[in-house]
């Protein structure tokens, strides 16, 4: 039997695949970090729905406050935020969305079984109970009501899906280094700007 | 049918009497929930509109004006008219702005600044919206949305005054919410409980920890910071420099107007709100009347814990820091960028984190804990 919080659950999921898809599609970098902070807070309410305030409470500050800001200076200072990811002409654009379409689609569906799991397993029927005023008197045995059976879960029942996320993870950092790098121009700096980079600031100065 | 617990408010036991009738007797805990959400959501809401004339009339007199008497007795209706009129005015958006991007810096800074009243008591039993048991760290977590939030409003803004000054607003929260949350772990570790009800709690039992002495007054030191911090996390003068008037216009808020623009200054005072409240839960006692610790036995033992007495205690400590935040507000100038930093980076971190070092090792409750 569904009740109503497995409902706002499986509702907010699919808010999660949504803002996913779009961290993906959209065509600048700062639209793509706003999404991604729409989803990293979606993923902090399904911790609160399961139950795991500690966890949530982890999730929203660490992704998405600090880490979000780190994207947002990041984005910003390197003057990406007008960046677009896809190209002008037909192919480049089908040539750039095919990859992210693909990558969606695995994590996507990795996603969903975990709530999938959660939810229709007879190992946990019964156990998971969610709840969206914290400390109701609900027990919790095998949930993640803290850190502990939270690794436990994570190494055990959920372990083939941590190097699948390791490696996106380890992706994205070097997607954006890449991003960050750039090669400045010298024709669209300020003449001050073109003179420190070449090193001739004090003479600009004096 | 059981007898009415002698504990139950005088609120409860009305909405039970006029519900008990539809519900066969027993009243749901959602109705409870519901009605309480609503009878704390209006007080709150209607403190809204009355803490920024509180605030106007103190900074006026300071100044030797008068400030708003024209709408209502004394003024008292100037803020709901000024919210009438932001919300009837044209819904405007800049040429060039991202549409997503223009909403959703509204919607996380005041959904957040909503939600981060959930955990706040205003007494013991029925006067708790929600016992969350990381309810300090539950606000931390909300908040700490706002700084991303302020810099997506600033970029989508389209405009080079948002743009700086959600880059200034952000870089401010940063710096400030690192040395706000160290000078709260002293506490988390002294009482025992991230939940904002058992630290005020443990105050009633052992007195303010402001004014404690058993740590060498370093609940004095935190508290300073604690204090100066979130008068920064409000970005209120003297640290309003992301909205600085004379470089920025209005800063990150610049080219919001009409409903918008009301949000966000209804944000601004909720932030004072919810700041000010933190502190008197952390550090002045919380909802206890009473500044030092009373046993069970005693005789203020029956009026600190009375509900209405701890209701109104709440609300008098709230309106004290709004005028302290007026006062402020008033008396001092503005810091440049550079000193708001340097206050933050190098004074506040490294003194919070020894005042914590310092709490930590002579805290009797600690040593006891490790004998």
């Amino acid at each position: 039997m569904v009740d109503f919080i497995q409902i706002v659950f499986i509702l907010v999921s699919l808010f999660v695949l949504f803002a996913m898809y779009m961290t993906w599609t959209v065509p600048k970098t700062m639209q793509a970090a706003y999404w991604l902070i729409m989803f990293l807070v979606g993923i902090a309410v399904l911790f609160l729905l399961a139950n795991s305030e500690i966890i949530f409470a982890f999730q929203i500050s660490i992704y998405g406050g600090g880490i979000s800001v780190l994207l947002l200076f990041a984005a910003l200072l390197a003057q990406h935020d007008d960046y677009t990811f896809v190209g002008d002409s037909l192919s480049g654009k089908i040539i750039a969305i095919i990859p992210q379409l693909i990558a969606y689609a695995l994590v996507a569906f990795n996603l969903i079984l975990l709530p999938v799991l959660a939810l229709t397993s007879d190992e946990y029927a019964g156990n998971i109970t969610t709840s969206v005023l914290g400390d109701s008197g609900l027990t919790v045995d095998q949930a993640f009501k803290n850190t502990a059976d939270f690794s436990a879960q994570l190494w055990s029942t959920y372990a083939p899906i941590i190097p699948f996320l390791a490696m996106l993870l380890l992706t994205a950092l070097l997607g954006s280094v890449k991003l960050v790098i750039r090669e400045w121009e010298l024709e669209e700096l300020s003449d001050l700007m073109r003179d420190r980079y070449k090193g001739t600031d004090r003479e600009v100065i004096a | 049918m059981a007898e009415e617990s002698t504990d139950q408010l005088p609120l409860e036991s009305f909405v039970k009497s006029l519900f008990d009738p539809l519900f066969a007797g027993h009243t749901p805990g959602w109705v409870m929930v519901l009605v309480g959400t609503v009878v704390f959501g209006t007080y709150i809401l209607i403190n809204q509109l009355i803490a920024p004339w509180v605030e106007r009339k103190i900074m006026a007199r300071m100044q030797g004006r008068r400030g708003p008497v024209y709408v209502g007795k004394w003024g008292v209706l100037q803020i709901p008219a000024d919210l009438l009129k932001l919300a009837l005015k044209e819904d405007t958006r800049p040429a060039g702005a991202d549409k997503v991007g223009f909403f959703l810096a509204i919607f996380l800074t005041s959904v957040t600044s909503i939600l981060a009243f959930a955990p706040l008591p205003w007494g013991t039993e029925g006067m708790i919206p929600g016992n969350f048991s990381i309810g300090i760290l539950y606000i931390f977590a909300v908040f700490s949305i706002f700084p991303p939030a302020m810099m997506v409003g600033g970029w989508a803004s389209n405009s080079k005054y948002s743009l700086v000054g959600g880059f200034r607003s952000a870089g401010q929260l940063v710096a400030y919410e690192i040395p706000m949350f160290l000078s709260v772990i002293g506490i988390i570790a002294i009482t025992g409980s991230f939940s904002l009800i058992g630290i005020t709690e443990h105050q009633a039992v052992h007195g303010w920890n402001i004014l404690r002495t058993q740590h060498w007054l370093m609940g004095l030191v935190l508290g300073f910071i604690f204090f100066v911090s979130s008068v920064a996390e409000t970005e209120r003068v003297p640290f309003d420099i992301p909205e600085a008037e004379a470089e920025l216009v209005m800063g990150p808020r610049t080219e919001f107007s009409g409903w918008r623009y009301a949000l966000l200054m209804m944000v601004e005072y909720l932030h004072l709100t919810i700041n000010s409240m933190l502190f008197i839960y952390l550090f002045f006692g919380g909802y206890n009347p009473i500044p030092w610790g009373i046993s069970q036995g005693s005789a203020l033992y029956a009026f600190a814990n009375n509900p209405w007495v701890q209701f109104i205690t709440m609300s008098v400590k709230i309106y004290l820091f709004v005028a302290i935040a007026a006062w402020l507000r008033s008396a001092l100038a503005r810091l440049r960028i550079d000193q708001l930093l340097n206050l933050g980076w190098k004074y506040f971190l490294p003194v919070s984190l020894g005042a914590l070092i310092v709490m930590l090792s002579v805290a009797p409750e600690l040593r006891q804990q490790l004998v």
